[in-house]
């Protein structure tokens, strides 16, 4: 079986700044990776890299066997992949409503649509006539989360999604994961919270300083394994 | 009695041309969220293409007028593609810089073209046309039709920008230019289909305006500021706001000039420095 997403000796680049170098991560239908590692790590930059945002690439991407490393953003989410972006980058001054749209028309045709999202977030039902810059962080992530379910992605990705929030909202959210997960959808997770996140994860990849410091199955290996590859001693 | 409310229909239907102006800036400064300096000159510069295309090329106003709207659509888009999109990329001071440039040379090379003598376009019957409602009021078909087009034109875009999944689109690459990239918006295509937009609007603009009264052209800064007042009166994104904000600063003119006539200009100035001070966010923000 062919895997859903493939990155092959992927490079990032800023200017002159190189950000990641030569990683090689591959997701399969249906899994969950977790991508974990200290700030500044190349977290980010990957998934950045994969939704086409970054200013240079070298490498390959590959999405369902296909060669998407010269894509554009648009028709990387146009082919199923999806980005909850760190800090939501909502549209403070379009309806909850109209921001959950917005992942519709950019995305592909499909199952999904705002029924199934307000089926998993409720309270967006109720706010969905409100302005997105007049909800709660979390209600925001809801949105954010919502936004890119809307464009029925084969593949999501989730940036820090638990950043700023409180542990009860950080709670609620993941326990919508698995619903996602269950749709037949595949993530790579990149999240502060280790713990929680390796819990949900199929295997992990952790960065160091741009580089793969260690992979594998979060079973395998153990929390000094983890904590000397996530801090480089 | 019947005298003023003569008066205040006459300056109702003023106000229809005053939305106008403000629409494209309505547009561009409540939605997209960019100042065009340039919009008066912009809309006088549609006015002497409607002169050339009745005079110089002898084609009846109405059928200058339908050419004038694929033409405004095509330089709005081409000026967000060949110019704005440059500026865009670098900041947004940049944009309003640009703008500003573009009035002078739009002033200077319409100066150098036509001369600086005042003009008008000549329309036919329809000018002094009327309509007699009751008593001693009638009022004008030609400014009937003006408010008409204002209001066909405040619904339409409300109906496109709020009620379209473009309209959506639009106003959320405004809104946050970043996370549209992030969502794949295609933020430069939506950019020019919303100055297309503006294009139209400021065609029409300078198509009626040509037709009602004269314009020479200096006239732009004088429009840039009627627009702005009327843009800021009705608050940030609202179009039918934007006529009553027309209506406005048509009446004070109106009552102004009963007063004297030196006062007409100043009293919708007036008029309008009072409001913004009452209600800064404007009558009817939307967002």
């Amino acid at each position: 079986m062919s895997a859903l997403l493939e990155l092959r000796d992927l490079n990032v680049f800023y200017g002159a700044f190189h950000s990641v170098h030569g990683i090689n991560i591959t997701c399969q239908e249906g899994e969950i990776v977790s991508l974990i590692g200290a700030n500044g790590a190349g977290k980010s930059s990957t998934l950045r890299a994969i939704i086409g945002q970054v200013p240079r690439i070298t490498g390959e991407m590959r999405f369902d066997g296909e060669d998407m490393s010269k894509c554009s953003t648009p028709d990387r989410i146009a082919s199923g992949i999806a980005l909850v972006p760190e800090g939501r980058r909502l549209f403070p001054n379009l309806t909850v409503e109209e921001n959950l749209m917005i992942g519709a028309y950019t995305g592909r045709p499909g199952p999904i649509g705002l029924k199934d999202v307000y089926a998993i977030f409720p309270v967006l039902l109720e706010r969905r006539k409100q302005f997105a810059r007049q909800l709660s962080g979390g209600q925001q992530q809801m949105v954010a989360i919502g936004r890119a379910l809307m464009m029925n992605p084969r593949l999501v990705l989730f940036d820090e999604i638990s950043l700023g929030l409180s542990p009860k909202i950080i709670g609620d959210i993941y326990e919508v994961l698995p619903r996602i997960r269950d749709r037949g959808l595949s993530m790579i997770l990149v999240e502060q919270d280790i713990s929680r996140s390796l819990a949900m994860a199929d295997h992990f990849v952790c960065m160091l300083e741009g580089r793969i410091s260690l992979a594998g199955r979060p079973a395998d290996v153990t929390r000094a394994q983890i904590a000397a590859s996530y801090f480089g001693d | 009695m019947t005298g003023l409310l003569d008066q205040i229909i006459q300056a109702s239907l003023l106000g229809g041309l005053y939305a106008i102006f403000a629409l494209g800036l309505a547009i561009s400064v409540g939605v997209l969220k960019f100042i065009n300096v340039a919009h008066g000159d912009l809309i006088v510069a549609m006015s002497f293409l409607m002169l050339t295309l009745t005079e110089s090329l002898g084609l009846p106003a109405p059928i200058a007028f339908a050419l004038l709207i694929p033409i405004g659509a095509g330089m709005g888009w081409l000026l967000q593609y060949g110019l704005f999109q440059r500026a865009a990329s670098q900041n947004e001071l940049q944009i309003i810089l640009i703008t500003f440039g573009l009035s002078v040379i739009l002033q200077n090379g319409l100066l150098g073209i036509y001369g600086a003598d005042t003009r008008k376009v000549t329309a036919g019957g329809i000018e002094l046309a009327s309509l007699h409602l009751f008593g001693n009021i009638n009022i004008g078909v030609l400014p009937l039709i003006i408010f008409a087009t204002a209001c066909v034109l405040i619904a339409g875009l409300e109906q496109l920008l709020y009620r379209t999944g473009l309209g959506v689109k639009i106003r959320a690459i405004a809104d946050a230019p970043e996370a549209a990239r992030l969502v794949g918006l295609k933020v430069a295509g939506l950019m020019a289909i919303a100055m297309a937009l503006v294009g139209i609007t400021e065609a029409v603009s300078g198509g009626l305006m040509s037709i009602w009264t004269n314009f020479d052209p200096s006239s732009g800064s004088s429009r840039l500021l009627i627009a702005f007042e009327v843009v800021v009166l009705a608050g940030l994104g609202s179009f039918w706001g934007v006529l009553v904000g027309g209506i406005i600063i048509a009446l004070a003119q109106t009552f102004g000039g009963m007063v004297d006539s030196a006062y007409q200009v100043l009293a919708g100035h007036i008029v309008f420095l009072i409001l913004f001070l009452a209600r800064p966010q404007g009558l009817f923000p939307k967002t």
